[in-house]
């Protein structure tokens, strides 16, 4: 079976293999960093703490932006009520001067959330690179049965330089990894 | 979950507090006697300058002794890993409301008049809305309020305490539900309670001002302070040389958290009380704003709004630092001093309408009151295991069996 | 149990419904697989087999929409006449409504956000559920103001947008501040739920029985595929939006507070109005929550992944929230004499013992004397009265609102101003209408997207394993 597949397949994704629970697949994981490999990825129906850190994952930029984005609503939202009441349409109102900070805060507050809560979710997004309808994996029918209900997966891509259609199929068998198979690309 | 959680160790029973802190026991102790006697002299010297000095002493350091039993009795409400470990430290804090009760005597015989303008009959005969608040604001009532609080405050921490106790002699499980029944209401009067006594010793010495969140504002003030004397002592106790043991590092994170939140809802609270009051512009809340921008005292506004906010804020938000035990104790050393000038700001002003003044009596007060203070507070300490160990919650607290 | 019909044994074929009891928040037996079925399988089962119960309370939902549009139709129509309000109570039922159902929307963020915050896991059961609430009730609440404009069709001058005219709206007046708070809650309340509705999205594409129906789901989860990058990042997002999520809630309160709060008006002008509108609107909230998920907890034969612990602990935080309530009333009462303001004081006793007094009676009833039978554990373990006493909580909240307008406008400064203020039936149907929205909307939301946040539920799953294994 493996052998026809191998052969028939003019391009693929990786490799996959399925594991019975989140532990197993972090075992995996690590087992596959150690053995070398680089360019991969596992998946889980829920987050599974240390997974991500298991496949050499280490830079997590959402916070950076979304704290760039929070500065950017501060700065804007105060900016704004600041032109608004002292250049563009200044109003005496009551005798309050026109620069009433006190008065600035909710609004000032408001811009830094929403702001920062549109960039969590857009930074968020892109970094992941969604919204991506296609992608290999879903070829892969195990997968799509599985991997948002109780699978848990390991993929190793075909771009890693380690990568061999036929080894790195042994080894993800050998590490315990069920249904090894390759993801047409 | 394998890997060992890095964290504090605590000293638990028998060893107690070190004989370090008996060190410190005895020189705060003597310290705080000294600064008291020296007070005396203030006393004879300029009595309306000692009593201003006193009452913000005063205030600040009953903070922790409510602030504890507050703390207390919402633990006991709510549960948490956090609470069954700062517990014992939040015990000893409400031990030592006897001596809160003992320094408010002196305010009760002498100050009475030097503080309050309601006390002194001449100005209640020129001012009607002080013969408006007669029926509440007058010196017998005022005294028999005074003690009712320190009886109910009396009545429900050392009954809970009393409860805790037992829970270490025979580590009974249902005390745990005692506990909780007996401390939820125990909140609600509490709040009630501290609210008015703080109307009463606080606000009452403006004329004029009122504003309904008055008491809350205070109250979460001394909750703050609780949090950060809770961690500074918790990070003492637990000696610099071993980060691995007993009380691991979320719990800490727990309390930095707690302590971060409090900033955010103290600053939420004046905030509120700012923006609502200055846009009204009503002479008499305004008037209350103006002498704390009037001349040097805007100065003293501005440091609170950056000690008490901006700096507690930013060095919180970092993840690092309240999972840091020595770094995380710097910030609430910082509160605690913060807390100083916020408190001085409340109380003070309102004396010294002329502009900012600082008299020698203010310093005496603030180290006598708190050197009998940290005395009776680690005297209190010292007599109990500093954990809870018969109570089923601590063990999410201690990663490996102690006992 | 009750007797079934075939339809509800479709519903649960295979499983056996049982409530752990309260001190439990998933039921026996369940694994990662059974809870997706069990969540997803209400949203696939097919349209003949929806509950009868569903079907009824959608179609009479239906029908208040209609009277909704009908009562909006004749506002667009004739204008703000056809309400009560009139000077000196010019805010009336509008303002009543909005500031009620905005406060129904802030349980919802408290409990998927500050739940979160607190690790407490058994919000996970309710916390989509709370958070569409949220999002439904804000609908109906932003509506409010702007059908008070007078010219509704003009609310985007609320906007500061730059306009031929060279006008700007007034950054220093709260109803301003108001615009900004009502649409950013509003839009990140509905950016939370959609990246916690996404992951259960895939789910529901990746095992739709119809092609068309996997492709709506398809294209509404993005490709979400669960790599584990992808979680750490979304992770971290839902983490920051919960922390965002927090103080906006707060801050969105607060800031309808101050639109009373700001004024000068004896009954508005008050310092703990903040922190009491805020207590108050999770009070309300949590009512809400509880008069829904009662009833639809039964017809979805949801007890094991919404157990009594769950009716219990938000029992308890409604009585909690309850109490910071009345600690607000007695400030106010007490500080309406100290303060020695006349105005103060007589707008207080007027509220006692004016023509508005019953409702101040009957709001002290609903709000804090009948909810203290939440202290009884036999109380918070009935269901049927701890549903009772969430719709008398609902009732009170409405009657504060309603007391803290009318009762504060209808006597103004000069006794020639004084008014009586009567909603009128256009009034009434306008908020019985909004009714019909939040309970339509409510009943669309359980019957096309997972109610219960699946993939937090299969943590749960994960985390019990792990706790097994340890006393293994």
């Amino acid at each position: 079976m493996t052998e026809t597949t191998l052969s028939e397949l003019p391009g693929i994704h990786g490799a996959m293999a399925e594991f019975d629970s989140p532990e197993a697949l972090i075992e995996a994981c690590e087992q596959a960093y150690a053995h070398g490999y680089r360019r991969m990825d596992a998946f889980a129906p829920m987050p599974v703490d240390g997974l991500a850190e298991a496949i050499g994952f280490k830079r997590n930029n959402v916070a950076k932006a979304v704290l760039i984005g929070g500065i950017c609503g501060v700065s804007g939202g105060f900016g704004l009520l600041y032109w608004i009441t002292g250049v563009a349409y200044p109003l005496n109102v009551g005798g309050r001067p026109t620069f009433s900070w006190p008065s600035f805060i909710p609004i000032t507050f408001e811009c830094m959330i929403l702001l920062s809560a549109l960039t969590a979710l857009v930074s968020m997004l892109a970094m992941n690179g969604l919204p991506k309808p296609y992608h290999p994996v879903f070829n892969v029918p195990q997968f799509t049965a599985k991997a948002s209900r109780d699978g848990f997966f390991l993929v190793i891509e075909s771009s890693d330089p380690k990568f061999g259609r036929a080894e790195t199929l042994e080894f993800l068998s050998e590490i315990g990894g069920m249904e090894a198979t390759l993801v047409p690309a | 979950m394998s890997n060992p959680h890095r964290g504090i160790t605590i000293p638990v029973a028998p060893e107690r507090l070190s004989s370090k802190a008996t060190g410190i026991e005895r020189v705060s102790g003597v310290v705080g006697s000294l600064a008291l006697i020296l007070c005396v002299a203030g006393f004879f010297g300029n009595r309306p300058a000692f009593f201003q000095s006193y009452l913000f002493a005063f205030i600040y350091w009953a903070g922790f002794s409510l602030g504890g039993l507050g703390v207390l009795l919402m633990h006991h409400t709510v549960g948490g890993r956090w609470g069954v470990t700062i517990r014992r430290l939040l015990e000893a804090q409400m031990r030592t409301l006897p001596l809160i009760a003992v320094l408010l005597l002196p305010i009760l015989f002498f100050g009475l008049a030097q503080i309050y303008p309601w006390a002194r009959p001449d100005e209640v005969a020129r001012e009607p809305i002080l013969q408006h608040k007669q029926g509440y604001l007058n010196v017998p009532f005022f005294i028999a309020r005074a003690v009712v609080y320190f009886v109910i405050w009396l009545f429900w921490g050392l009954r809970v305490c009393k409860m805790a106790d037992r829970q270490d002699e025979t580590g009974d499980p249902s005390l745990v539900n005692r506990m909780r029944a007996f401390s939820a209401p125990g909140v609600l009067v509490f709040v009630l309670t501290a609210t008015f006594a703080y109307i009463d010793w606080v606000l009452s010495s403006d004329t004029q001002f009122f504003s309904t969140i008055y008491g809350a504002m205070l109250l979460i003030g001394d909750v703050l302070q609780t949090f950060a004397l809770a961690i500074i002592v918790l990070v003492l106790v637990s000696g610099k040389d071993g980060f691995q043991g007993r009380v691991n590092s979320k719990v800490l994170h727990d309390l930095g958290n707690l302590m971060f939140a409090f900033v955010i809802f103290w600053t939420y609270l004046s905030a509120s009380q700012l923006i609502i009051v200055w846009p009204a512009n009503l002479p008499q809340e305004l008037q209350w704003y103006q002498v704390r921008v009037h001349l040097f005292w805007k100065y003293v506004t501005l440091a609170i709004a950056l000690s008490m906010f901006v700096l507690p804020f930013l060095l919180l938000l970092s993840q690092g630092r309240k999972r840091n035990p020595v770094r995380l104790m710097r910030v609430a050393i910082f509160i605690l001093c913060a807390r100083v000038i916020d408190l001085f700001w409340i109380v003070e002003p309102t004396f010294r309408r002329n502009g900012f003044a600082l008299y020698w009596t203010d310093f005496a007060a603030f180290i006598g009151i708190g050197g009998l203070w940290i005395y009776v507070y680690i005297g209190q300490l010292r007599r109990r295991p500093l954990l809870p160990l018969q109570d089923a919650r601590i063990a999410p607290a201690i990663p490996e069996a102690v006992v | 149990m009750a007797t079934r019909n075939p339809e509800e044994e479709l519903l649960d074929s295979n499983v056996q419904v049982i409530d752990p009891g309260p001190d439990s928040i998933l039921g026996p037996g369940h694994n990662y697989g059974t809870v997706s079925d069990r969540i997803s399988g209400v949203v696939y089962l097919p349209w003949k087999n929806t509950p009868k119960k569903w079907m009824l309370g959608a179609f009479i939902a239906f029908c208040f929409v209609n009277l909704l549009m009908l009562a909006v139709g004749l506002l667009f129509f004739k204008g703000t006449g056809i309400w009560g309000l009139n000077i000196p109570v010019a805010w009336g039922f509008a303002i009543i409504n909005f500031v009620w159902w905005i406060g129904i929307g802030h349980a919802g963020t408290l409990i998927s956000a500050v739940l979160f915050l607190l690790k407490q896991d058994w919000r996970t059961s309710i916390n989509r559920f709370s958070e569409a609430m949220t999002l439904f009730a804000v609908a109906c609440a932003g509506m409010f103001p702007i059908l008070h404009l007078g010219r509704p069709w003009l609310a985007y001058w609320l906007f500061p947008y730059p306009n031929s005219m060279w006008l700007w709206p007034q950054p220093r007046s709260p109803l301003e501040w108001d615009v900004f708070a009502v649409s950013t809650y509003g839009t990140v309340s509905l950016v939370f739920w959609y990246v916690g509705l996404l992951p259960d999205l895939a789910t529901m594409r990746d095992h739709a029985p119809k092609l068309w129906v996997r492709k709506i789901y398809g294209v509404m989860a993005l490709g979400w595929r669960g790599s584990a990058i992808h979680w750490h990042r979304y992770q971290k997002a839902y983490l920051l939006l919960a922390g965002l999520a927090t103080p906006l809630v707060l801050s969105v309160h607060t800031i309808v507070s101050f639109d009373f709060a700001i004024s000068i008006i004896p009954g508005w002008h008050t310092t703990i109005f903040p922190p009491y509108f805020v207590a108050g609107a999770i009070y309300s909230g949590f009512a809400m929550v509880l008069t829904l998920i009662i009833p639809l907890r039964s017809w979805y034969k949801m007890q094991d992944l919404i157990t009594m612990r769950h009716i219990e602990a938000a029992s308890k935080l409604m009585l909690g929230t309850g109490l910071i309530v009345a600690y607000g009333y007695s400030m106010e009462a007490f500080f309406s004499w100290y303060s020695g303001d006349k105005y103060e004081s007589f707008m207080y006793w007027n509220r006692v013992t004016g023509p508005y007094g019953f409702t101040y009676g009957l709001l002290i009833l609903c709000n804090i004397l009948i909810p203290q039978a939440l202290w009884v554990r036999k109380v918070r373990m009935n269901l049927v009265l701890v549903w009772l006493i969430s719709i008398v909580v609902n009732i009170g909240m409405w009657l504060e609102r309603f007391v803290i307008v009318v009762t504060s406008l209808h006597r103004d400064f000069l006794p020639s101003s004084w008014g009586i203020y009567v909603p009128t039936k256009w009034d009434w149907a306008t908020y019985a209408g909004t009714l019909g929205f939040f309970m339509l909307l409510i009943f669309l939301f359980v019957r096309l997207l997972p109610a219960i946040s699946i993939f937090e539920v299969r943590e749960v799953v994960h985390h019990e394993k792990q706790l097994e294994a340890v006393h293994d």
